[in-house]
């Protein structure tokens, strides 16, 4: 096999919601390529199109400027190699099921009929299960799980319908530190196979962690993870806090630091 | 009690009665789970009183227009009625979730309305609306009984064909999109089984006393049960010895069975709360 190529491609897309031309858009002009190892961190202030993003790449919304692809297709049409990790609230932690239950939901893109599960899904997802460290508790009931494990939970669950990449929505809010290194170290794992797209606004633990740090405020500035300094973040936490007051989508300055960190 | 069992041999009326119960204690216990853990109770009420108003309209109908409607049973006229409810109910929940208690409640006494103010020109047939109100298992004719067995074919075969959809619906509707399975169609079908198993209570328990029995046998399984299937199967159980053993104590006294079999169910579930706090209250001294 040759070169395999990008995973997902994300090509000059400007995105508005809802009429075209009212007001600014949400996304302008954005290309991303997601590489086969990727581990790309995105970051940008409340309101700058990080979930927007991650919509797109899930096929949710589709842009009339620009095209996005997943593995070559159309993000609808390979949903199901899709991973995604929406943030744990969205889980009824009341609703009677266990851990396997929930991520036996993962699977549902390949079988949904039934009243039983059937055996590949069942052995697909404790495979899945045992890859991110959480079939101990698989007759568990998920609230009785610690955020940490819930979020891993999430992630076998993302992964078991045969993922090809993986979406983050913000993992690693509402756990503490401890749990945050157990969780890191599963998607360092994945990510010897898998690419990875964490949104965080935790700027820290982005630069620290990720191997590239995507900024996002309407428009989108990518490099390496190595390139954000300590003064670089600090610019950043000052510069992003007005921004969110303000409700002002002006330069995100991480861009300007890239522009600089170029020439 | 043994007396309501030594008469059932010589009173066929008893005995269809005793069936109804355990027909209609299976697509409820089937049904109560989904309807406790989507949190649809609120709901599943007003499908009920929106019934009253299709059952109003069948009796009014048969009375008012006799050649056409005539021979039509008014309990076909609560499974279509329900059926419409169920769908109005849903598409309320969808496109007006901000406003979901309001219109519900609207819906809710509007249906009930229409039924009483139906009724009201229908002379004569007071004493039949109060035994769909009110419940009167002591007249289940041979029809009722067939079509509640077509209830129950109709909800297990629905379950057993879909389970997987309606339990991640429950469990994370957002994510259940996601994969491909449509939430508005998915929820139309949960809703439409609660409105047929609401057609299925009416005969045991009545209109009024419906919710009791969707809700509270299923929140007792839940104290017995960590997942839905086990809920489903300690339920079935529940509904079943609640809708046959209170008639049989009651039997030959002049207590309501119905209010007896709410009763009971409600006191299975403060029994089984009460438990589990004592049991919890000594795991943890």
């Amino acid at each position: 096999m040759s070169d395999p190529g990008p995973v997902a491609v994300i090509d000059g897309v400007t995105f508005w919601y809802g009429d075209r031309g009212n007001g600014p858009p949400i996304l302008e002009d954005v290309s991303l390529s997601i590489e086969p190892r990727d581990f790309i961190g995105l970051i940008g202030p409340n309101g700058g199109g990080k979930t927007t993003l991650l919509k797109l790449l899930l096929g949710l919304v589709t842009p009339e400027i620009g095209t996005v692809r997943v593995l070559g297709r159309s993000p609808r049409e390979v949903r199901r190699r899709i991973g995604y990790v929406p943030q744990t609230s969205q889980v009824d932690v009341k609703v009677p099921a266990t851990v396997l239950d929930v991520v036996l939901t993962g699977r549902l893109g390949v079988s949904s009929w039934g009243f039983r599960h059937r055996r590949e899904d069942l052995d697909r997802a404790r495979e899945t299960m045992r890859e991110v460290g959480v079939l101990e508790f698989a007759e568990r009931g998920f609230g009785q799980l610690s955020g940490g494990q819930r979020q891993r939970v999430l992630i076998a669950r993302a992964l078991c319908s045969d993922a090809a990449i993986l979406l983050l929505d913000e993992p690693m809010a509402g756990i503490d530190l401890y749990m945050e290194q157990g969780v890191l170290e599963t998607l360092r794992g994945l990510n010897d196979r898998l690419p990875i797209v964490l949104v965080s606004h935790d700027v820290g633990f982005v630069s620290s962690h990720v191997k590239r740090v995507a900024c996002l405020n309407r428009r989108l500035a990518v490099h390496a993870a190595g390139e954000i300094g300590p003064d670089i973040i600090a610019e950043m936490y000052r510069a992003v806090t007005p921004v969110r007051a303000v409700g002002h989508r002006g330069d995100c300055p991480i861009h300007r630091a890239d522009r600089e960190v170029k020439r | 009690m043994i007396r309501f069992f030594a008469d059932m041999a010589v009173n066929e009326l008893l005995l269809r009665g005793l069936l109804a119960g355990v027909l209609a204690g299976v697509a409820c216990g089937l049904i109560g789970p989904y309807v406790v853990t989507r949190r649809i109770v609120f709901l599943s009420g007003a499908i009920a009183h929106i019934v009253v108003g299709g059952i109003g309209a069948v009796i009014f109908l048969r009375f008012r227009l006799p050649g056409a409607f005539g021979s039509i049973d008014p309990l076909y006229g609560a499974v279509l009625s329900a059926l419409v409810a169920a769908a109005l109910v849903g598409c309320v929940q969808h496109f007006a979730r901000e406003r979901l208690d309001t219109l519900i409640g609207a819906l809710w006494a509007i249906g009930m309305a229409v039924g009483i103010l139906l009724l009201k020109y229908t002379p004569g047939y007071q004493t039949e609306i109060f035994s769909y109100l009110f419940g009167n298992v002591s007249v289940v004719s041979r029809e009722d009984l067939v079509l509640l067995l077509g209830l129950d074919a109709v909800i297990v075969a629905a379950l057993l064909l879909t389970h997987k959809r309606l339990k991640a619906l429950c469990l994370d509707e957002e994510f259940a999109g996601l994969q491909g399975i449509s939430v508005l169609g998915t929820n139309l079908l949960l809703l439409g089984l609660v409105s047929l198993a609401v057609v299925a209570l009416i005969r045991v328990v009545g209109l009024i006393l419906v919710i009791a029995l969707l809700s509270l046998p299923a929140a007792t399984s839940r104290f017995f049960a960590g997942r839905l299937s086990g809920m489903m199967a300690v339920s079935v159980a529940l509904c079943v010895l609640l809708t046959t053993l209170p008639r049989a104590a009651v039997y030959g006294t002049r207590v309501s069975p119905e209010s007896a079999i709410v009763l009971a169910a409600a006191l299975a579930y403060v029994l089984a709360l009460l438990t589990q706090r004592l049991l919890r209250g000594a795991s943890h001294s």
